[in-house]
Parts: C-alpha cells; structure tokens; sequence
C-alpha cells in the first residue's frame, strides 16, 4: 500500500505504544482494532442467501395488496468471535432441500469467515415457502381461465370482512365519542346528541359490587378471557419439520407453503378444474373441482398427493383427505 | 494540532478503494468537530487515545484484511497512535444481485408437472 514506509513505528514516540487507554495488548504491526456491527454480519448472510443456488424471493401481499419482494432475511446474535445466524428463506421445488440447504450453510459459514474472519458457530435455516420455479412459467401455456385471487382462497373472505367489520365498528365508536364529547363542550346544557349517556350514567350509578348485572358481566368476561387465552395458546406458528441434514441445520416449513404446494400440483392435474388446500401438520384437506366423477377423481387425487408429500423431506407425513366436486362441463 | 488530523484522517481513509464511505455511527458518536463543521466518522481525542474511525465497507475485500491497510494509511497520518476501526455497514459490489434461476427443472422431469 502507499504507506508501506510507516509499517513500523514512528520513532519519534520512542517504544512502540504496547498498552491501549483500555488496557489490552496490542501488536505493533497490526495496530487496527476492529469492531464490527452486527448488520454486517446479517447483510453478509443474506446477500450469500440470496446468491446461492435454489432460493427464491417470496412476493408478500399485506391484505391482499403486493408489498413488493422480499429475499432472504437473517437474525444475527454475536459471542465474541463467533456468530449464531438463523436464516429465513424461500427455496425453489423441485429442489433437493437437503442438498440446498447444506450447501448455503457452507457458502455463507466460508463467506463470513472469509470476509470477516468470524466464525459461524450455528446456521438455522427455516424455509419459509417451497415454491415453483419462477422460470417455468414462460415454458408453459398460461392457463386459460383466469381465477379470481380470492376464489382460490376461499376462507380468506370471511376473515377479510370480519377485519373490516371490527375495524368500521371501533372506527365509528370512536367518532360517536369524539362527538359526544365535542358537543358536550360546546353546549353543555342542551343534552347528548346521539347516545343517551346521561341516563346510562345514572343507570350505572345504581349498581353496586354485588348486583347481579356486575357478577354477569364479570363472569361472562371472565369467560371471554378464558377462550381468549386458548386461542391464543393454540395460535402462533404452526410449523412444520422438514428432516435435518445436520444436527446444525433445522429445516423447517409453513404449512401454507405446504398448501400452496399441494394446490399447485392438484390444479396440473388431468380434469381438475379448481382445487383449494388447507394444510396443518397433521392434515392436508384438498377441495378440489374435477370433470371427471367423484369416485373416479377421489382416489386419483389422493394418491397422488400421498405421491407428492413421499418426496417431500417431512418429518411425519400428513394425513390426506380429498373432497370432489364435480363440475358440470365435460372434458 | 488535533484540527487538520481529523481532516488528514478522513481523506486517507476515505481514498481506500474498499471503503465506500465514512459514518459516524448509530448515535453519530465518532465524529469530530472542528470549527463549523463536523468530520463525520473519524474521532481523534487526546494524544493518548486511540484514533476512531466508523466506515461503510465495499465487501469485496475482507474486513480484517482493510482493517489492517487502514491502520497502516492512519498511521502515516497520525503517527503510533492506537486504531480502532467500527466497520458500521457494508455495501455490496453490485448494486442488485439477482439470483440466476437454476436450470434443474430440465432434468427433473416427473417434477415438471407440479410447475404452473
């Protein structure tokens, strides 16, 4: 480098510095201490992520609405010169997930060795979706009718008029209060405007501790509560395990990357005009609609989503329930 | 004497070809400041201290490896003092990497059904 003349010490300061104002030793040709910041680290495994051979971005919608593409995302957690990442992303299927994801263990362990001298002590992998190779797209036909976004997901519409509904309804609760109390300021003497609250004020003034309204209402709560708190146990991600290459490596999936997968490989079959895919760890529901008779289509379907999920690396196979509709047009 | 050091500093980091740019850290605690303005990234306390200078990385050179040419290019200028080098962020060579779609649906064909 240009400053190959100052490799040694100054003389003008006498014996080289040995001690740092911290107190640690410090060799006198390597004086540079360095101190990294921990997005360093994460930049570093997902720029490796998203290099390596087989992943995938994920395009994610918030309500439906596309919110652009996302790649791989990674949490870093530092001790001392060893780094604990947990990786999350998309890998393309067919793929062997196994052999991809071993593989960008490696390359990003030799990556931030090599470009930070750290060592990668543990990897976690989760693999958040399996999704088809984007590029077949083009080698395919488009398929003819066009589905409706929401049609193929057909729990989502009560869930998105509920949300709706609950957000209107404290929507509206706030702006009759913001007006009651706006008016109540203006004119205090004329009376509520919409909601008769003085007479509920003296109607709550009434109750006491032990009046039966207050134990109902306590103990309907308390129920509420109750049910709250177990849905709210039973919620949370329910994931599921794909086997481990290595004891390093946990290799996990949703289950709606499970559906979503399912419901690809139903929809490319003969006759299948629509199929919809509900996925827990345990149970793989397919609704699907068929050209062909029920009894003909059922057991067709099933085998070959029992096919499909032999090739998957899952832990425990799910059990397979099909239901046929069958749809009016011949083939 | 500690005014013009923390300029000299920042310009011979800054003209490593690895280093994208200098920054001042989370709470833009390694700045130093001179009369009217402010050298971001770069803090030279008192002949005893050490020299601190927080960079945004280019990541095609291994850190230790900058860290190590950097302390050389502080040392010319500041003479044996102590380096402390915060690598704050990196920057990637190429502006977007786009992951190259790998070509293996070719040779898996029973697995091209379950394309769309």
């Amino acid at each position: 480098m240009t400053a190959a003349a100052t490799d040694r010490p100054q003389p003008t300061d006498g014996a080289p510095r040995r001690v740092t104002a911290r107190g640690s030793a410090v060799d006198p040709d390597e004086r540079g201490r360095l101190r990294i910041d921990p997005s360093v680290f994460r930049k570093i495994a997902e720029r490796t992520a998203d290099l390596s051979p087989g992943t995938v971005r994920v395009s994610r919608t918030v309500a439906g609405v596309g919110i652009g593409d996302t790649a791989a995302t990674a949490k870093v957690a530092i001790a001392g010169q060893q780094v604990d990442l947990h990786v999350e992303l998309a890998l393309h299927y067919p793929s062997p997930v196994r052999a991809t994801v071993d593989l960008l263990r490696r390359r990003i362990s030799d990556e931030l060795r090599r470009s930070t001298g750290y060592q990668a002590r543990s990897i976690t992998v989760t693999v958040t979706a399996l999704l088809p190779d984007p590029g077949s797209r083009l080698r395919r036909p488009a398929p003819a009718r066009r589905r409706h976004p929401l049609r193929r997901h057909p729990m989502r519409i009560p869930l998105r008029a509920l949300s709706w509904l609950l957000g209107g309804a404290v929507a509206a609760l706030g702006a009759v209060i913001a007006l009651e109390v706006g008016w109540t300021w203006v004119r205090p003497v004329s009376g509520p405007l919409i909601l008769p609250w003085p007479a509920w004020q003296a109607a709550l003034q009434g109750w006491t501790w032990t009046g039966t309204p207050v134990r109902l209402i306590a103990a309907g709560l308390t129920i509420v509560g109750v049910l709250l708190l177990l849905v709210a146990l039973r919620a949370g991600r329910r994931e599921l395990r794909l086997t481990n290459p290595t004891p390093e490596v946990t290799v996990t999936t949703s289950p709606r990357s499970l559906a979503r997968l399912v419901g690809n490989h139903v929809r490319e079959l003969d006759g299948v005009t629509n199929a919809s895919v509900t996925a827990t760890p345990e149970k793989i529901t397919v609704r699907a609609a068929s050209r062909q008779p029920a009894d003909v289509a059922t057991p067709h379907i099933t085998d070959s989503v029992r096919t499909l999920l032999a090739e998957l690396p899952l832990a425990g196979a799910p059990r397979v329930s099909v239901a046929v509709r069958t749809t009016g047009k011949s083939a | 004497m500690s005014t013009p050091l923390a300029e000299a500093v920042a310009a011979a980091v800054r003209a490593h070809p690895a280093v994208a740019d200098l920054d001042s850290g989370p709470f833009g605690a390694v700045a130093s400041y001179l009369p009217g303005r402010r050298v971001v990234g770069v803090r030279v306390g008192e002949p005893g201290e050490p020299v601190e200078v927080s960079v945004v990385a280019r990541l095609d050179t291994p850190l230790p490896q900058l860290v190590i040419e950097l302390s050389r290019v502080i040392a010319a200028v500041t003479g044996s003092r102590v380096i402390e080098v915060t690598i704050n962020d990196v920057v990637t060579p190429t502006p977007t990497p786009t992951p190259t779609p790998t070509p293996h649906t070719d040779s898996s064909l029973p697995h091209g059904r379950f394309l769309r």
